[in-house]
């Protein structure tokens, strides 16, 4: 499966990390996959998301979240909704920190991986982290590297 | 409460934290990485300190089991529950509602109506952030367009599957229900709730759409893009699902 | 949920889940914050309480994650399911303590938490300053933690202590009012 990027949104709507993943270039002839100059390619390029982007992800999971417990009753959970092209995955915690990927149409639910992304990476890291602040404006102590590096290797090890 | 305190035993997390400091961690989770297979068999939620690596395995191994339980699409049993059914027009607006078994919560018309006016924007919205990936610099000959892909090259991305069209919504899942969003070429939305498990639920919405074409669209006195008040409609479709069930 | 089994889920997180540490560093290491602050404010026993509260707060606001990352609960039914979760999973699986849940105001917003044992206060006797038993609140931070980790989970309270055996008083006791629930929040409007 391919994970193409990942949200966090905290309790003031705000989005306090987001990362997109590249998936390994297809089309470079051969092994020669040396762009001079570049970055070297491979699983591991990431790229920083569109800002607007996360202002429509958090627009729509908001509203078919919002939607979900009008129909389910309270206790209900969004958990996914695929289109034709992707498959948008979501978690929210109790307090109000919601997680969303994106990844690919063959990707089984993510929301356990979503939840140990909340307990193993961001409760150990960016929380217990004593250096950072409570909240986290503009993704202040979010972007740390204990964080994005378990990040990482969560996503390329064990969910590729 | 009785219990006495042990002195040496209050929860409380200080002294072992020390040691996650951030230098520490990428030799440390390669060592921890090396010895799991061996260490751990627990599947529930680790709060291993020390051991990331551990912690992020540990998840996988879940995860693999939340994969085999939640494959529930049994073909030969399919518990058939049905609902509602709403259609919303191409302009956002309501124009059919109706429920078929309890199950979801009932809302007010007015809520109906808001309801589909959302949902129609965030469809929109779903099919405007489709993923568009980068097309891979090619090496040899820059200027060269992408190898059999018919997306938009001009822009440098393209969509995750090149060749198939790019929908909104189509399927949205919860603890309590599944949601098939099914978009006529016209601009026409069906929304289907049913039960998580149902299967076959493309069948039944085109179904529907059959029966809307014919009980709908072809009643000479149904005004379009106004609320659907067929008669015909109605029974039909009701005769028809409760003759699957 | 019933008080028996949010009971039963606190001593099984703190069975399984709670990395323990020594009890005296945790007690010394309070006392020497209280009375530390004791001294920066001049024996301004208010000035203290509400240092103790606002540190206590910044600790609540954190503490609830991993709370919620270690019980894998989720939210409560009413407020009387959050004190229930408060006394016998929270203060259990933190404190090693399960304050009883009582004195219940008649529209279920408020309750009060009697303390039998306090970790905090192990060895303490307030100054004998002829105020301080009158005015510090010597546990004052776990007032503080509770509002934080309460304001996480869209709870507004107020949280003070009304009794404490540090004072001579016959309980400990902390008064918890439910003050509104929180709204979720919108994005800001942009122009």
């Amino acid at each position: 499966m391919t994970v193409y990027s990942f949200y966090i949104f905290d309790r003031h709507a705000e989005c306090i990390y987001k990362r997109r993943w590249l998936p390994r270039p297809t089309s470079i002839v051969g092994k020669s996959n040396q762009v001079p100059g570049a970055a070297p390619a491979g699983l591991g390029q990431t790229v920083k998301a569109g800002d607007d982007d996360a202002k429509l992800v958090f627009g729509t999971v908001f509203s078919l979240r919002n939607m979900v417990r009008k129909l389910g009753g309270e206790e209900d959970n969004f958990v996914s909704y695929n289109t034709s092209q992707y498959k948008l995955h979501y978690y929210e915690t109790p307090t109000n920190i919601k997680f969303v990927m994106l990844t690919d149409l063959k990707s089984p639910s993510m929301r356990i991986a979503l939840q140990q992304i909340y307990i193993n990476l961001f409760v150990e890291y960016v929380v217990k982290n004593p250096l950072s602040p409570v909240e986290h404006p503009g993704g202040i102590g979010v972007n740390n590297e204990l964080f994005e590096e378990s990040l990482e290797q969560f996503v390329t090890r064990v969910l590729a | 409460m009785n219990t006495s305190i042990h002195h040496d035993q209050v929860g409380c997390r200080t002294a072992k934290d020390i040691n996650k400091l951030p230098t520490a961690l990428t030799r440390k989770e390669q060592a921890d990485f090396e010895h799991f297979p061996a260490t751990s068999t627990s599947t529930s939620i680790s709060s291993e300190k020390s051991t990331p690596a551990c912690c992020i395995l540990c998840s996988a191994s879940t995860l693999s089991i939340g994969h085999a339980v939640s494959t529930p699409d049994t073909p030969d049993s399919v518990a058939m529950a049905v609902f509602s059914l709403i259609i919303i027009n191409k302009a956002g607006g309501l124009i059919y509602q109706r429920e078929f078994q309890a199950g979801l919560r009932k809302l007010s018309t007015n809520d109906y109506l808001v309801l589909a006016g959302t949902f129609h924007g965030v469809h929109a919205i779903t099919r405007s952030i489709t993923p568009k990936l980068p097309l891979a610099p090619t090496t040899n000959s820059p200027a060269a367009a992408s190898p059999g892909s018919n997306t938009p090259v001009a822009s440098g991305y393209s969509y995750p599957i090149p060749g198939a069209s790019v929908s909104g919504l189509e399927y949205l899942e919860t603890d309590k229900f599944r949601l098939t969003c099914f978009q006529t070429l016209t601009g026409t939305k069906f929304l289907l709730f049913t039960d998580p498990m149902t299967g076959n639920v493309d069948t039944i919405i085109n179904k529907i759409y059959e029966l809307y074409a014919d009980y709908v669209m072809k009643n000479p006195f149904y005004q379009l893009e106004m609320p659907v008040r067929c008669e015909a409609f109605d029974r039909h479709l009701g005769a028809w699902l409760r003759g699957r069930t | 949920m019933s008080t028996t089994k949010a009971s039963r889920i606190g001593e099984e997180i703190w069975k399984t889940r709670i990395d323990k540490v020594n009890a005296e560093l945790v007690t010394l290491t309070y006392g020497t914050i209280v009375a530390q602050l004791c001294q920066d404010y001049d024996s301004d026993y208010q000035q203290v309480n509400q240092q103790l509260d606002k540190m206590g707060y910044n600790i609540g606001m954190r503490l609830i994650e991993d709370f919620l990352a270690k019980s894998g609960v989720g939210r409560c039914a009413n407020f009387r399911d959050t004190a229930d979760m408060i006394a016998k999973v929270g203060f259990k699986i933190f404190l090693n303590v399960a304050p009883t849940v009582t004195n219940w105001a008649s529209d279920n917003n408020q309750f009060s938490l009697i303390f039998d044992e306090n970790p905090l206060a192990d060895f303490v006797e307030l100054p004998d300053d002829g105020r301080a038993q009158d005015e510090l609140w010597f546990s004052n931070i776990l007032c503080g933690v509770l509002r934080g980790a309460l304001e996480m989970v869209q709870m507004q309270i107020e949280a003070h202590f009304v009794s404490d055996v540090l004072r001579g008083d016959d309980t400990t006791e902390m008064r918890v009012s439910l003050v509104r629930y929180i709204e979720d929040e919108m994005p800001p409007e942009e122009e």
